[in-house]
């Protein structure tokens, strides 16, 4: 390994190549920002973390089920949801899979503390409404209007649907259903109520 | 024969930021033999796979390297989407070759400033992070994270750009290109740099492609091999040759990385002036089955993505060899013969990520 | 580009004459995989040629030796013994055989359980 070969090339006029960015750094303003004096500015599309709209969640818990390190919970009879801040990693999966886009990830980090804490959401109680159309019950088909078009059971993000063309068969599995709503929207023939 | 000491080198060094530790066996101050040992993160990433939803898994993939992490992503869909035989919409695969090049002129910039520092030319390092900067807004602004991006899945991307965001990446990458060159010229004609680089570690082509080098290392041994020429994602389309540089020493890799941030900056360009409109992910319904071996061309050199499905939402086996796995064997060839001193500078032309290499 | 990229099984007693083939057909070694199947493992080789790959498949039971290619390929040792240390796939012959000391982790063969 002893063959260094390398001839010095002097380039006089280049001898100095960084003296006008040093002058010019002398009398201009610093680089870096002045925080933690001036605040810090973030892009739109920062994922920071993440906020709900608690009246719109349905307790479905795809968010819990799909966030790879586990820091969330949903608890559905108290209607709960919990985020253990420390434990998130701002990946985003849960705004995607959420089925009533409830979730959203924002600009602006979680303040450092001293120890791991967690942070429950509670759903407010909803009003006495009609159950049919409202997210939360469950999908009962019309079987009079109903044209097996199996649009519901491929919408159905925890493929609770099952529909056989040939036979003419609608089926729930009531344990899978969540009751996010979400085959009632997709629905062409409006057949699909949540009850 | 001298006498023949052991030195233990790493994991924690000053020079070198990378949990590798090496015994070196040296004959007065010169290296015979070089052993190394990983695992001190270790952290059975590919074992999670077993366990986590394939969609899920994405995000996980991303976290294996934090200078990577694009292309480990968009590595492992592009593995999941062969299986699944799914074609992706032509504007998502221009968005991650941009997102990818955009990668490479920011691994290679940390590089560059990572080797200034090595030799103690702590104002070239400046100038090459501060350039590196630049490049992190841009990811900032455009994905939302300035190292790991989640914008990846399977069947396309999830955020798109629109014409300011690509204007503003085409005009700050035109920027940088003007001030690469002072720092380019400095780093190839400086007087300092060159007698510390020149005739170190030399590698010829033949030993390198059997050593199983990859990426910047081989080609600037003079094989021209770059996976990108695969024409995955949109690089069937974009007009671009290997570097290569002849001489195989540790100035030639330093070279052919500049050159490669140049030649980046280009493929930006194309790129950006290129890409259709259209929709930017296609729907992704049931599971993989089958398996396939994926070779994309990482900022450090090749890496292959493997995956074994099995018809389930999860993955049976995922296999991630790193271009750092397959550097390290010519890394210990290189270092039989040379000086004590110049052996942490020797690992950091490998360009070596240990955490990519453990997983 | 298209480029080949093949998966071959093969068998234990073609497999040390392949991939001497291979070397004077001048390939190069790309990846070594290991992998859990019911009987025991399953290895893959990988060789790259210009922009063309082939990979050997091996089923081999738990117990069973497999001899090592790095008498051919020198540069092979680290992930054969990457294979040896994790799945606890029994290589002989390895030219640097670290014997358990290239991973320092605390589990021996962490991956050779399924779950």
């Amino acid at each position: 390994m002893e063959q260094r070969k390398h001839e010095p090339k002097i380039h006089p006029w280049r001898a100095f190549p960084f003296a006008a960015s040093a002058l010019k750094n002398l009398f201009s303003k610093p680089a870096t920002t002045g925080y933690p004096f001036e605040p810090a500015h973030y892009p739109d599309r920062m994922r920071g973390h993440v906020e709900i709209r608690i009246e719109d969640c349905i307790s479905c818990g795809l968010c819990a089920r799909s966030c790879p390190p586990g820091a969330l919970k949903v608890d559905r009879a108290a209607g709960t949801w919990t985020i253990n801040r420390f434990d998130c990693v701002q990946c985003g999966n849960c705004a995607n899979v959420c089925p009533k886009k409830c979730l959203t990830i924002v600009p602006g980090y979680t303040a450092p503390a001293t120890g791991k804490s967690s942070e429950t959401l509670t759903r407010p109680k909803a009003p006495d409404t009609p159950a049919a159309g409202r997210a939360g019950g469950k999908p009962v088909n019309d079987a009079g209007k109903c044209v097996y078009c199996t649009l519901c059971a491929k919408k159905c993000p925890q493929g609770a649907i099952t529909v056989d063309r040939a036979a003419k068969q609608w089926r729930l599995d009531a344990e899978k259903c969540v009751g996010c709503g979400i085959c009632a929207a997709a629905c062409p023939k409006k057949c699909l109520t949540l009850q | 024969m001298a006498k023949q000491s052991i030195v233990p080198f790493g994991p924690q060094h000053p020079v070198l930021p990378e949990p590798v530790h090496l015994d070196l066996v040296l004959e007065d101050e010169v290296v015979v033999k070089a052993v190394p040992s990983i695992g001190f993160v270790h952290r059975g990433l590919e074992k999670l796979v077993e366990t986590k939803d394939y969609k899920e898994y994405v995000y996980i993939a991303e976290r294996v390297c934090g200078i990577c992490s694009f292309g480990h992503g968009m590595g492992y869909c592009q593995c999941l989407e062969k299986i699944m035989d799914i074609d992706i919409p032509p504007r998502a695969k221009y968005l991650r070759t941009i997102w990818m090049e955009m990668s490479r002129i920011h691994s290679h910039l940390l590089w560059l400033g990572l080797l200034a520092d090595a030799m103690g030319f702590e104002s070239l390092f400046m100038q090459s992070w501060k350039l590196r900067e630049e490049v992190l807004d841009l990811f900032d602004a455009t994905t939302g994270g300035r190292v790991i991006f989640s914008v990846n899945c399977v069947g396309g991307v999830l955020k798109d750009m629109d014409d300011s965001m690509l204007k503003r990446i085409v005009d700050t990458v035109t920027d940088m290109e003007k001030e690469l060159r002072p720092i380019a010229e400095t780093f190839l004609r400086d007087y300092t740099v060159g007698t510390r680089l020149h005739g170190l570690g030399m590698l010829s082509a033949e030993h390198a492609k059997m050593m199983g080098a990859v990426g910047p290392m081989l080609r600037a041994s003079g094989v021209s091999y770059d996976a990108r020429k695969l024409g995955y994602a949109a690089y069937g389309d974009l007009d671009f040759e290997p570097v290569t540089a002849a001489d195989g020493d540790s100035f030639a890799r330093c070279e052919v990385r500049i050159r490669e941030i140049f030649q980046s900056i280009g493929l930006i360009r194309q790129a950006a002036a290129k890409i259709p409109a259209g929709p930017i992910a296609v729907p992704v319904k049931g599971n993989p089955n089958g398996e396939h071996f994926m070779r994309i061309e990482q900022p450090r050199g090749e890496a292959i993505y493997y995956v074994k499905a099995n018809g389930s939402k999860f993955i049976e086996r995922f296999r991630l060899r790193t271009p750092t796995t397959s550097n390290i064997p010519p890394m210990l060839e290189m270092l039989k013969g040379c000086q004590l001193a110049d052996v942490a500078l020797l690992i950091l032309t490998i360009d070596p990520c240990i955490s990519c290499t453990e997983r | 580009m298209e480029a080949q990229n093949t998966i071959e099984p093969i068998t234990m007693a073609e497999f040390i004459p392949q991939v001497l083939r291979f070397k004077q057909e001048g390939w190069h070694v790309v990846q070594i995989c290991a992998g859990r199947i019911p009987e025991g493992y399953e290895l893959s080789y990988s060789f790259g040629r210009d922009y063309d790959m082939r990979t050997l498949r091996l089923a081999v039971a738990e117990d069973e030796t497999v001899p090592s290619i790095t008498q051919a390929y020198p540069g092979a040792f680290l992930q054969e013994n990457e294979a040896a240390e994790l799945f606890g796939v029994h290589i002989v012959g390895i030219t640097q055989d670290y014997r358990g000391k290239l991973y320092r982790i605390a589990k021996e063969t962490p991956f050779k359980q399924k779950g």
